[in-house]
């Protein structure tokens, strides 16, 4: 049975319609503090659930850290059962995670690398004014047993051209497929894109709600570890959250400089508005820029964002490479067995940029030394699933017959049995007579810059957390 | 404990996999019946091979008085049980692979695993998982002569190797022109077998 007015908002349905963001963090000293200030938002409803009533003007959500429990005074009995990788956090977990090299914990940015977060309070507004509105009312009611952490997030959607987009800064639509999940009622709208996981004969059915939040059967009717009490842990979940530089600069020089050899792989002229950057970034994508799958449009966009398609059609990448990064990221039907050797590995993702958007041509100007990257926040009833597809998606390539290279576009550049996988095909195709590219010396262009393992609780869990009655005898 | 073989570049890919359980007489019988049906209908073996992340599986029964002992002077055990051995290496993370093999191999598992005593059934894989925790055994020593490739690596590398060899033996004399078509083809028959390789 779902109760989506006890599941906090934003895990089930996204905050599609409110376009700005602040990530605060905190650092609890004092816990009763802390208690009594989650018990003051829940008393005002400051909690945003993810059914409302009527739609705010803002949205509140809380998350913690093993070590934010902690120091919520969780006795030991209850920590103990919460999963290893939560208790250990992101940073433990670098080199699992691919975090090397100017990714390593010793690089990022503040308050990720002096400090360990407690809380994260996430706030989204419809407008900037509601957003700051939001945040200053939060920051009224803070104790002095809890911490702001230095320095907060501001997020949001890029502007293009003068236009709010849901577009990343490497200028693809972001966001476009979700999984579509057992049980939550259809949005109307953006949700009808989500799509499940693959069966037997091909077609999509949805995801078991086990798959994404605690206490519920997920794949083979199976429930995810749960601590204890359940209590604290039903209808919650786990959030993954990343702060993910993007080198805007690197990657359309890249772009720029395998173009011109890309191009005279390919016999005749690219349709029109189509040009060998642009397919080269549709291929280490797995889509165009504007959305459009490159399975159901292999030549040309066609601004057409459906998500039904499958992979099976094309099992030597002629039209989606094997190895790019949305075809990594979501394997769909392309491993066959009916689904059954992905379909433990999905994570709803709400992510959301940072920074402004570079125009074209500005590359050598100084807006492109600013900070910009995404948001990457995801959500799951188990860190391993989000470590699976970071392990062996985005930073390893043998379940897509690409050996020991990595994702094109997210993946770290690692120096494997004394040589760099920093190499991606993109295999050519018999039908065009278009032949196969190898991208070689593809430099890093997505750095990790800050995160940690959350764990979302229900509204009813922060009663118990805020009540200090956890008791797991 | 030597899950995995070492070289000088790093930890090779395979995992060993070890699980022993115990099974009665009859059980022994019936799995002996079993092992020699899979053997000659090849459906469970064709199936493993798909699964590229197993490198190798392998049932064994080995029967209570027939354990090897070093020499005359150990003494025989007395055992109470038969006991199935089941033998297999992996690529990646012992969860998942569970998983995998419970989700896409349930139906050879349950069979075959039956009348080990204690045996939950493959699905749920939660009950399964630590079914096998309690009876896996670590390795102590383990082998490979190619520790940094998987079982895609060595697939890819044969079938590599042999379109090469295709190639280099009916090229000579060929024009530059119909040089470049050969060798077009030979890189599009081998384009998603040319991945680097090496131990993680």
């Amino acid at each position: 049975m779902l109760n989506l007015t006890n599941i906090q908002g934003n895990i089930l349905r996204g905050y599609a319609s409110f376009p700005h963001a602040q990530f605060l963090f905190f650092e609890i000293q004092n816990a009763d503090d802390a208690r009594a200030f989650i018990q003051r938002l829940l008393e005002t409803n400051a909690v945003t659930p993810a059914l409302w009533r009527a739609k705010p003007d803002a949205t509140l959500n809380i998350a913690f850290t093993f070590e934010g429990l902690r120091a919520l005074g969780l006795p030991t009995e209850s920590l103990a059962t919460f999963p290893c990788e939560f208790q250990e956090g992101m940073k433990p977990r670098a080199n699992e995670l691919g975090d090397i090299d100017e990714s390593s914990p010793e690089h990022w940015d503040d308050p990720w690398k002096t400090h360990r977060v407690h809380m994260l309070i996430s706030i989204y507004g419809r407008t900037e004014p509601a957003l700051a509105a939001h945040c200053q009312q939060l920051r009224d009611l803070l104790p002095n047993g809890v911490q702001e952490l230095k320095d907060s997030q501001p997020a949001g959607l890029l502007h293009i051209n003068g236009e709010q987009t849901r577009k990343e800064h490497f200028g693809f639509l972001d966001g476009l497929s979700n999984p579509a999940i057992e049980g939550v009622p259809d949005d109307g709208g953006r949700d009808r894109q989500d799509v499940g996981n693959p069966d037997e004969k091909g077609r999509f059915r949805k995801i078991p709600l086990g798959e994404f939040l605690l206490g519920h059967p997920g794949e083979g009717g199976e429930m995810a570890p749960m601590p204890l009490p359940h209590l604290l842990a039903h209808d919650g979940t786990y959030l993954v959250y990343r702060k993910l530089e993007q080198d805007v600069v690197r990657f359309r020089r890249y772009l720029d400089d395998q173009a011109d050899a890309f191009a005279r792989t390919i016999p005749g002229p690219l349709p029109d508005g189509v040009s060998a950057k642009k397919f080269l970034a549709a291929k280490m994508m797995g889509r165009w820029q504007d959305g459009s799958s490159l399975i159901e449009h292999p030549d040309a966009p066609r601004e057409d964002t459906r998500n039904t398609f499958g992979y099976a059609g094309d099992p030597a990448g002629a039209r989606c490479p094997l190895g790019a990064h949305v075809r990594r990221a979501n394997p769909r039907d392309a491993f066959g067995f009916g689904g059954k050797t992905m379909s433990r590995h999905r994570l709803i993702r709400r992510g959301i940029a940072y920074g402004k958007f570079l125009p074209p041509g500005k590359e050598e100007e100084a807006e492109s030394q600013e900070k910009r990257g995404i948001i990457f926040i995801a959500l799951n009833s188990g860190f391993d699933q989000f470590e699976f597809v970071q392990q062996k998606w985005m930073n390893f390539g043998d379940d897509f017959e690409q050996g020991n290279d990595t994702d094109p576009i997210a993946g770290n550049r690692p120096t494997i049995g004394g040589r760099q996988s920093a190499q991606m095909m993109i295999p050519g195709d018999e039908a065009t007579g278009r032949r196969p590219f190898i991208c070689f010396d593809i430099p890093r262009f997505v750095t990790t810059k800050g995160g940690d393992y959350f764990f979302v609780p229900s509204l009813a869990a922060l009663g118990l957390l805020a009540s200090g009655g956890v008791d797991v005898a | 404990m030597a899950d995995r073989a070492r070289n000088q570049y790093g930890l090779g890919k395979a995992v060993t996999f070890n699980v022993i359980t115990p099974m009665t007489r009859f059980g022994t019988l019936v799995v002996g019946v079993l092992l020699s049906i899979f053997d000659r209908f090849k459906s469970t073996q064709v199936t493993a091979k798909e699964l590229a992340f197993l490198p190798f599986v392998h049932w064994v029964v080995v029967k209570r008085d027939s354990f090897p002992r070093v020499s005359d002077s150990q003494p025989a055990e007395n055992l109470h049980y038969d006991y199935l051995f089941f033998l297999s290496t992996f690529n990646g993370p012992w969860g998942p692979y569970i998983e995998a093999f419970a989700d896409v191999l349930y139906k050879p598992l349950d069979l075959v695993w039956f009348w080990s005593v204690g045996y939950p059934f493959a699905r749920p894989v939660g009950p399964l998982k630590a079914y096998i925790q309690r009876n896996q055994i670590e390795s102590d020593h383990s082998y490979s002569a190619y520790p940094g490739a998987s079982v895609r690596d060595v697939r890819s590398a044969l079938e590599l190797r042999n379109e090469v060899e295709k190639l280099f033996q009916n090229s000579s004399g060929l024009s530059p022109e119909r040089f470049a078509v050969e060798f077009d083809r030979l890189l599009i028959s081998v384009q998603n077998k040319l991945g680097t390789f090496g131990p993680v």
